[in-house]
């Protein structure tokens, strides 16, 4: 018998870099992102941390520009949806970036 | 926050019977509920209308669990406009979950930062709002009441702290 393999953990610390911060649409966009794949989506801000697949949730992070969140995914494709966040964050969600971040 | 947030959201603004059938004809209900509680010229309805339908197009503001949050930008307002209205059998919203909308946030605020307008406290206020609509219990009684007043009044008694 052999034993069950943990769950893939991947974590990555990204910053918000988007000048209007996290409000409803790019929120729209992570959970959208999100639900695309297996894996469970943690997003942690300082010591709270809420359900990277629920937009309410994720609105009351209240992540403003310049804002460090740590996203943490948790399944077998763990690696590919932190990858796709990544390019949301980096992209600021189509909308202009904030200066200096 | 200075004024306690549940405050903010006027009766005569409100509503427990939205009854459109299209995105349009519910965002004109609401916009006509600021004209008609006195907090948006009727002027600026046309305006409004098209911002919330603009707003929309880009994604949908069905945030899941049959509430919605629309919420933007106006010029000429001088303080941000906050509703809460019911649907009772819901509208399909192209929600994150599939599920129809019943529950509409909405907030209509000023374009820049002004003596009645703090962003800080703005984004205090929507934080807020997300945190409340999170509450199972507040989306099952904000589905069940019966008048604008109840409505508001569930808002003062299930405040988050």
């Amino acid at each position: 018998m052999t034993a069950r393999p943990a769950a893939l953990e991947r974590r990555l610390t990204i910053r918000v870099v988007n000048a209007q911060g996290l409000h409803a649409r790019p929120c729209h966009a992570i959970v959208s992102k999100a639900l695309a794949f297996q894996s469970e989506l943690q997003i942690r801000r300082g010591g709270r941390a809420v359900n990277g697949k629920s937009i309410l949730e994720l609105m009351t992070l209240s992540a403003g520009p310049g804002t460090e969140l740590e996203l943490v995914a948790r399944g077998a494709d763990a690696e590919a949806l932190l990858a796709a966040l990544a390019a949301l964050f980096e992209g600021c969600f189509g909308e202009e970036r904030e200066p200096g971040n | 926050m200075a004024a306690e947030p549940w405050k903010l959201f006027r009766p005569t603004a409100c509503s427990v019977e939205l009854v459109g059938t299209t995105r349009e004809e519910v965002f004109g209900e609401l916009v006509e509920n600021f004209v008609h509680a006195k907090c948006l010229a009727e002027s600026q309805s046309k305006v409004a209308l098209k911002a919330l339908l603009e707003r929309e197009a880009l994604a949908s503001t069905g945030v899941g669990q049959r509430v919605a949050i629309p919420h933007v930008k106006l010029p000429g307002l001088e303080e941000a406009l906050f509703s809460l209205s019911l649907h009772r059998t819901g509208i399909d919203w192209n929600a994150i979950d599939g599920q129809p909308v019943a529950l509409f946030f909405t907030v209509l605020r000023p374009e820049k930062a002004g003596p009645r307008h703090d962003p800080e406290r703005h984004l205090e206020m929507m934080r807020w709002i997300s945190q409340l609509a999170r509450v199972a219990d507040f989306r099952r009684f904000a589905q069940a009441v019966t008048t604008k007043k109840a409505l508001v009044e569930l808002l003062r008694e299930m405040s988050p702290s």
